[in-house]
């Protein structure tokens, strides 16, 4: 085997190859606020890794914070890489050339431990091409001391087990306080000159941290677990996720990119979690509790970050913004502050409900022209109660008046098809809906108002009341698609939807489990990867690697689930418990819908599991009552 | 409303190199931004900070000299205006002179007569070949070429080619003087095209931007 590339080799040969590639600017590295340090002034170095383009990655906040406070520590680097671009790749591969990181152009391999988010399914196979791409083996069992250690976290690590076989350790949970704690672990198992399995042992002693090779999974004839165990003494059988007690104070030094990317702006997370509990949603449930940060603190950080990067747009985010305690008093605030300052700041994630016309004015001020969102979720007062989105007969309708009278000129609305037990007549009404809020539009803006439905497909996700259900079937689905094309036929109304496909192939991987990762590896060597890209999915690919790997992918998707049933992610505790995910998922059944758990605790299990780290933190602003 | 216009010249280094034109835009409203200096923003729908850039730079390419004139809204003295630009400027920039300039005076890219750049070819070349094919074309009546599809000469373009002296490491350089003029810009590029070498046969740098 030849000798690896060193970093100056590496850099040399990108100065030939990427005047030849599509928008080299995502290589360059070198960004403002970007963290370099000489290799060998520290003794940890990790590369945080974003599985798909850099135009993408870039501004996932996940990684932005653990860059920000692994490149504090002043023993450590943090580095950064992301999939190369279809063209690199190929001539990466036809030169050899390792995978680098952007930072100091080393090779990945090159690295201590390599951290990769895993914020959604179809992200899968960039990984494995990732690794492929550093020249790593790409199980963990075939890796030893010599390699880079390989964890991953993100929402999709909620349900490991189909990237089981590929990771040697999963960050469960809030990375902020954990990854610090890792990096402690390998620098003493680094001083210590253990073996591998030493260092995974290190590993599984961290609160929150999964080492999927301590645990043994034993299958039914028909493809359920029929028994889930820790094999090695230091694996714990339930592994609960990590959160910050107290959210600390947001991350203001964002890196700039010199090229355009997807949201190129300050995003600020104004609070944590969710109360709401739409059955649906999986950040909903696993990101609780509900964490508030102080509206000073939030402003303070919009001027920093804004003095930092220069950036003219600032997102609050949060997972429903109207429902911040203060958000009156914080956008009132942020208008007063920086008036005059060609300031763009905007909030995703309205609830229908929680929104007033004070806000509205608010948002007037500091907003440019543009669109409005707002997501019913579902059209029929029924389905609503059975995915736990209530709204009041006409709350909508009036909500849509209200942005119109306020100026906007379009609307978007966001419907999801397939919920447990929707009929055509729950989808036809969302046509209906449409055309309302398209007339109401019209009354009071006249003839140029657009009204915008996005309609995605509705996959049962792990961790939520929703986890035992059965998809809706393909044709159901496409019955579904059909009439909403046919109804929403109007110059004024635009439909998006999601295409069956790539749906499906996330519905087969959300609830997958440890032999899901063999179809992962088929699928990839195949020629799987970027599925997430409509104009690179390949469905056939994955369609064969099911059939070559004898398993009926149905099996995850289009199946219910008894109660009883174990699950292939059980053993993960996202601090709400099973039994408070039956109750729930029995309620919609009974067309029941439940109280928003700020107003009424809900029992969810999230104070039993991680109460006592509010004890330790009396101040911290949780909205458990 | 006073208008203060400054002409920043600056060199362009290898971490914006891949930065296209376009993005140099973003890359100074955000460094105007960070520097808190105060930027006067055109009227209208949609106000922008008042940026004139210079004439492009071909992706890829580094410079020693670049300009862009910007608009305040009031009279800074030229050192405050420095130190602020200095803190806020990103990896490759590197401030030069920074001058006053008349508000009225024509935009900046109106005022770009000519450019010279110094082109190293990264792969050995015999210098007296080298030599020879710049003479040949210095020496053509005309260059007929195609960029994007339209037909031009390339002759009148070049104003002049000169071989430079070869560098420790062996490699050959070479210095183009090329029109620059709105319509009528010669690229670098295509000048290493005519010579038969590939347009990424060569690290391109610029050296300086002649105006009217």
């Amino acid at each position: 085997m030849p000798l690896p590339l060193t970093a100056s080799e590496i850099e040399a040969r990108l100065e030939r190859i990427l005047p030849t590639v599509d928008k080299p600017g995502r290589y360059a590295g070198g960004e403002l606020n970007r963290v370099l340090k000489p290799w060998d002034s520290v003794s940890a170095h990790v590369a945080l890794v974003f599985p798909d383009i850099y135009d993408i990655g870039l501004a996932n906040l996940g990684l932005a914070i653990l860059y920000d406070i692994l490149n504090r520590r002043p023993d450590v680097a943090a580095e950064r890489a992301y999939a190369p671009w279809l063209d690199l790749e190929t001539i990466l591969r036809r030169d050899g050339i390792p995978l680098f990181s952007l930072e100091s152009k080393h090779p990945l391999a090159s690295f201590d431990i390599i951290g990769i988010t895993l914020p959604y399914e179809t992200i899968y196979t960039n990984t494995l091409n990732i690794l492929d791409l550093a020249g790593l083996p790409l199980r963990s069992a075939e890796r030893n001391e010599t390699h880079p250690l390989v964890i991953a976290g993100g929402h999709a690590a909620y349900n490991p087990e189909p990237m089981s076989a590929f990771i040697d350790a999963f960050v469960i949970g809030e990375g902020e306080g954990v990854i610090l704690e890792i990096v402690d672990a390998w620098q003493a198992w680094k001083t210590s000159a253990g073996s591998r399995a030493d260092l995974l042992a290190a590993l599984a002693h961290i609160e929150g941290v999964y080492v999927p090779s301590f645990y043994q999974v034993s299958y039914h004839p028909d493809g359920r677990v029929a028994d889930f165990k820790p094999i090695h003494p230091a694996a714990p059988s339930t592994i609960t996720k990590r959160i910050v007690p107290q959210l600390p104070p947001p991350l203001t030094r964002f890196l700039v990119p010199s090229v355009e990317v997807v949201h190129n702006r300050i995003a600020i997370e104004i609070m944590r979690g969710c109360s709401r509990g739409c059955r649906f949603c999986q950040a909903g449930m696993v990101n609780r509790p509900v964490r508030e940060r102080p509206v000073e603190q939030i402003l303070n950080a919009m001027q920093e970050a804004v003095h930092a990067t220069g950036y003219e747009d600032i997102g609050l985010l949060s997972l429903s913004s109207s429902d911040y305690t203060q958000i009156l008093k914080l956008t009132e605030e942020a208008n007063r502050r920086f008036a005059g300052a060609h300031l763009t700041i905007s909030l995703p994630s309205l609830r229908i409900e929680s929104f007033s016309a004070e806000l509205m004015d608010n948002l007037k001020d500091c907003r440019a022209s543009g669109g409005f969102t707002l997501a019913p979720e579902a059209a029929t007062e029924r389905m609503r109660q059975i995915i736990n989105k209530p709204l009041p007969a006409g709350q909508l309708l009036d909500t849509a008046r209200t942005v119109f009278e306020h100026g906007w000129t379009s609307l978007k609305l966001y419907f999801m098809i397939g919920h447990p037990s929707e009929t055509l007549e729950d989808v036809q009404e969302i046509i209906e809906t449409c055309y309302q809020v398209l007339r109401i539009g019209q009354k009071i803006r006249g003839g140029r108002v657009k009204v915008h439905a996005g309609v995605s497909t509705f996959v049962p996700k792990p961790h939520t009341p929703f986890q035992w259900v059965s998809c809706d079937s393909v044709d159901q689905i496409n019955a579904k698609l059909n009439l909403l094309k046919q109804g929403l036929r109007h110059q004024n109304l635009r439909l998006t939807w999601n295409e069956p496909p790539g749906t499906q192939l996330e519905a087969w991987l959300t609830r997958g489990d440890r032999r899901t990762g063999e179809v992962i590896l088929r699928a990839w060597q195949k020629g799987a990867k970027f599925d997430a890209w409509r104009d690179q999915f390949r469905f056939e690919i994955w369609q064969e690697a099911y059939a070559e790997a004898g398993i009926d992918p149905a099996f995850y998707s289009h199946r219910q689930r008894e109660l009883d049933e174990i699950l292939p992610w059980d053993h993960i505790n996202t601090g709400v418990s099973k039994n408070y995910l039956k109750q729930d998922y029995q309620w919609s059944l009974d067309g029941r819908s439940r109280p928003d758990c700020a107003v009424q605790c809900a029992a969810c299990g999230i104070l039993s599991s991680l109460g006592d780290l509010r004890m330790q933190f009396p101040n911290t602003q949780w909205k458990c009552p | 409303m006073t208008v203060y216009r400054l002409r920043i010249t600056f060199a362009k280094t290898a971490p914006l190199r891949y930065t296209s034109h376009l993005d140099m835009m973003h890359v100074w409203e955000r460094t105007l931004r960070r520097s808190g200096l105060p930027i006067a923003y055109s009227k209208g729908f949609n106000p922008g900070p008042r940026i004139h850039q210079g004439c492009s730079l071909p992706l890829g390419f580094t410079s020693q000299q670049e300009m862009v004139d910007i608009f305040l809204d009031d009279v800074l003295a030229i050192d405050a205006v420095r130190s602020a630009l200095q803190e806020a400027v990103p990896p490759g920039i590197e401030l030069g002179a920074i001058e006053e300039i008349d508000p009225k005076a024509p935009a900046l890219q109106t005022q770009v007569q000519s450019s010279t750049y110094i082109a190293t070819l990264l792969d050995p070349v015999n210098p007296a070949e080298l030599k020879a094919s710049l003479q040949s074309l210095l020496a053509a009546p005309a260059l007929p070429r195609t960029w994007r599809e339209k037909a031009y000469d390339l002759r009148p373009l070049i104003h002049s080619l000169t071989l430079l002296p070869a560098s420790s490491g062996g490699q050959l350089s070479f210095e183009m003087h090329l029109s620059a003029r709105e319509g009528a810009m010669a690229r670098p590029e295509e000048v290493l095209s005519a010579m038969g070498f590939s347009p990424h046969a060569a690290r391109v740098e610029r050296t300086k931007i002649l105006l009217a």
